[in-house]
């Protein structure tokens, strides 16, 4: 009988290319030779890159007890979801060039149409609403200064 | 006693008191919201709280913590969904009660029962901190060490479906907060030339990511629609339990509350698991036993009389040892550490006044959640109305506002991002996200203790096992780690006896 490719399998396997990666980077580290191994900044990374590698082979060849039920995600939910991880990157990007205010704005109006909201105007009516007050709350009352954009607010 | 005394004082200013209720009132809001947890809250709150001294901060994030509590009830009565995990057991009662038409009679028991339960974990917290400072005082870097150890391993146990997969979290989570100078040799690790990263991956957009994003793009991706609530009946009369009923009610109270506290100490099992086996325990003890589960009171003042007192016993390893033993707790010792402080027996020391202070101010959340519970719950039960895309926008900007405000940094808002696709994913895999606050939260704590003993005692790995404290402490490490391949055998073994 083949061996089945579990999701365990391939979390463990990429794991255990990122603590091997770990592992090597932590033995590079620089030291001074006559310092105590304590003291050298690559000793407690080695140790928990080691360790992680051991309990990753472990995951790896584990019988996979949680039944690997396939549940079928619809594209629907793929898009919902990719389109607030999306946002947020638009938002990052858009954040230095617009300004706190405009890009927040755009991003709740986003936020709140894709998770179900149908009407453009109670969109832009709650985006405009929360954004003005996270606004006070954080640069009023809290003094944070935000991102000034191009727009000059 | 007269540091207690001017630690209350210390309370008595308008900025702390402010905190406190507006802190016990958000937390109500959090705890009643399914979907919102109480770490969610805590660490979507945290940023909020850069601008305040250590008390007023350290105070809205601990009465949060006991409101939520609480607050975890009001949905589970009303709509039969517990709003965090420690009213799960709540539902069990609670709605059956809304059923039969005493959704007000069960939501008054509750805030009764809550603010009964929460008032006997602070007093027990208050007592025992004090003592088991004393004691740890004598503590070297090898007892803190395997204190750590202790703590990462045990949560690990408890939480974790797998615990392959737990440790992996975990020891994960560890590595992570090697990231940055270190502070020993004060070499670079892990920066690859981000200047960003050279303090290290900072604590509040990690867990912003791991625990506000990861949990709304799984509610994204399910698709899930809010609820609809019956909150009729709920005038102050209809909430207060008759007298018999308080009488019934009072041997539970108190079992309950001692029992959650002792749980809550415990690291790892927090209020969920109080709740269920306060709610056990009740069932055995009453005389009316058969009636729990058809909609009895005495099941709603169990369960939560037993988490709100889990909630005061959590914080004694938090504020003793600076070791938290859930998730909440973790954000909160990130808390004590954003404002410049380390939990511990120290801090009753250098800083009573902060230290009592956050214990008071739970003592008087408590309090305060009871008004709020009894004079005006409809308000929050109306919040279970509010449509479902509505909520999770704002919690959205909040939390992208909340990871930029901390160093005025667009990197942190990534850095957010980046940590709520993994939780996302890792959650869907049967991961899960606690142990790698937890092991990002202690792993400078257990680096800096390991390294130091060794250095201390000249290489020697020795001194770990030598010690009797840090020995034993170990052991029940490796213990907690071993009891899932124990257990089943020794069942088996049982099972084999009896045959």
């Amino acid at each position: 009988m083949g061996i089945r490719f579990s999701k365990n399998m391939a979390w463990g396997i990429i794991f255990l290319l990122f603590s091997g990666f770990v592992l090597s980077e932590s033995l590079s580290l620089p030291y001074r030779p006559d310092a105590e191994i304590a003291i050298r900044g690559g000793f407690f990374p080695t140790i928990l890159s080691s360790l992680l590698i051991i309990l990753n082979i472990i995951l790896i060849f584990q019988k996979n007890k949680d039944s690997d039920k396939e549940k079928t995600v619809s594209r629907k939910a793929i898009i919902r979801v990719s389109s607030i991880v999306g946002g947020i990157i638009a938002y990052i990007i858009l954040l230095p060039v617009l300004g706190f205010i405009v890009s927040a704005f755009l991003f709740v109006v986003l936020c709140v149409r894709t998770l179900g909201e149908q009407s453009w105007k109670k969109a832009s009516l709650f985006a405009f609403l929360m954004v003005i007050a996270v606004y006070v709350v954080f640069h009023i009352f809290l003094n944070v200064r935000f991102p000034v954009g191009i727009l000059g607010f | 006693m007269e540091i207690i005394l001017n630690a209350f004082l210390n309370i008595f200013h308008l900025d702390t008191l402010m905190a406190l209720i507006i802190g016990t009132f958000l937390g109500i809001i959090v705890g009643c919201l399914p979907g919102l947890t109480p770490s969610m809250g805590v660490a979507l709150l945290l940023p909020l709280t850069f601008g305040m001294g250590p008390l007023e901060g350290i105070t809205l994030l601990a009465s949060m913590y006991c409101g939520a509590m609480y607050g975890g009830s009001i949905s589970a009565i009303l709509i039969g969904i517990p709003g965090d995990g420690a009213a799960s057991a709540t539902v069990l009662d609670g709605y059956p009660m809304t059923k039969n038409g005493n959704a007000g009679k069960a939501l008054g028991m509750a805030a009764i029962a809550s603010f009964i339960g929460g008032i006997i974990g602070v007093l027990i917290l208050l007592s025992l901190s004090h003592v088991l400072a004393q004691f740890t005082l004598k503590f070297g870097p090898a007892e803190y060490f395997s204190l750590g150890v202790f703590g990462l391993t045990i949560v690990v146990s408890l939480s974790s479906k797998s615990l392959v997969k737990g440790l992996i979290a975990g020891i994960f989570g560890v590595l992570l907060s090697t990231v940055g100078v270190d502070k020993v040799s004060g070499i670079y690790r892990f920066t690859y030339g981000i200047t960003d990263l050279t303090s290290g991956l900072d604590f509040v957009p990690v867990i912003i990511g791991l625990f506000a994003i990861s949990s709304i793009l799984e509610q994204v991706e399910a698709s899930f629609q809010g609820h609809k609530a019956n909150y009729k009946d709920l005038s102050f009369r209809k909430l207060l339990p008759s007298w018999a009923e308080m009488k019934l009610c009072s041997s539970t109270f108190l079992r309950s509350g001692l029992l959650g506290t002792l749980i809550g100490v415990l690291p790892g099992a927090g209020g969920t698991i109080s709740g269920f086996i306060c709610y056990n325990e009740a069932k055995r003890f009453s005389k009316n036993s058969d009636k729990f589960g058809t909609g009895f009171i005495e099941g709603v003042a169990a369960t939560e009389a037993g988490n709100n007192a889990a909630s005061g016993g959590a914080m004694v390893p938090l504020m003793v040892f600076g070791i938290p033993g859930s998730a909440t707790t973790a954000i909160l010792l990130g808390a004590f550490v954003v404002h410049g402080l380390q939990p511990g027996p120290l801090l009753f020391i250098k800083s009573p006044d902060v230290a009592y202070g956050v214990i008071l101010s739970m003592f008087i959340a408590n309090f305060v959640f009871l008004a709020f519970g009894l004079l005006s719950v409809k308000p929050f039960a109306r919040l279970l109305a509010i449509p479902v895309q509505w909520m999770n926008s704002a919690i959205l900007l909040i939390a992208v506002v909340g990871a930029y405000c901390i160093n005025l940094r667009v990197f942190d808002i990534g850095l957010m991002l980046f940590f709520g696709i993994l939780g996302f994913l890792m959650k869907k895999n049967n991961f899960t996200t606690v142990p790698i606050v937890l092991g990002l939260v202690l792993g400078p704590i257990v680096e800096n203790y390991f390294r130091r003993a060794l250095i201390t005692y000249g290489g020697d790995y020795s001194i770990f096992i030598t010690r009797p404290i840090s020995a034993a402490l170990l052991l029940f490490a490796l213990f907690s780690v071993a009891w899932p391949f124990i257990s089943p055998r020794i069942k088996k073994l049982s099972i084999f006896k009896k045959a």
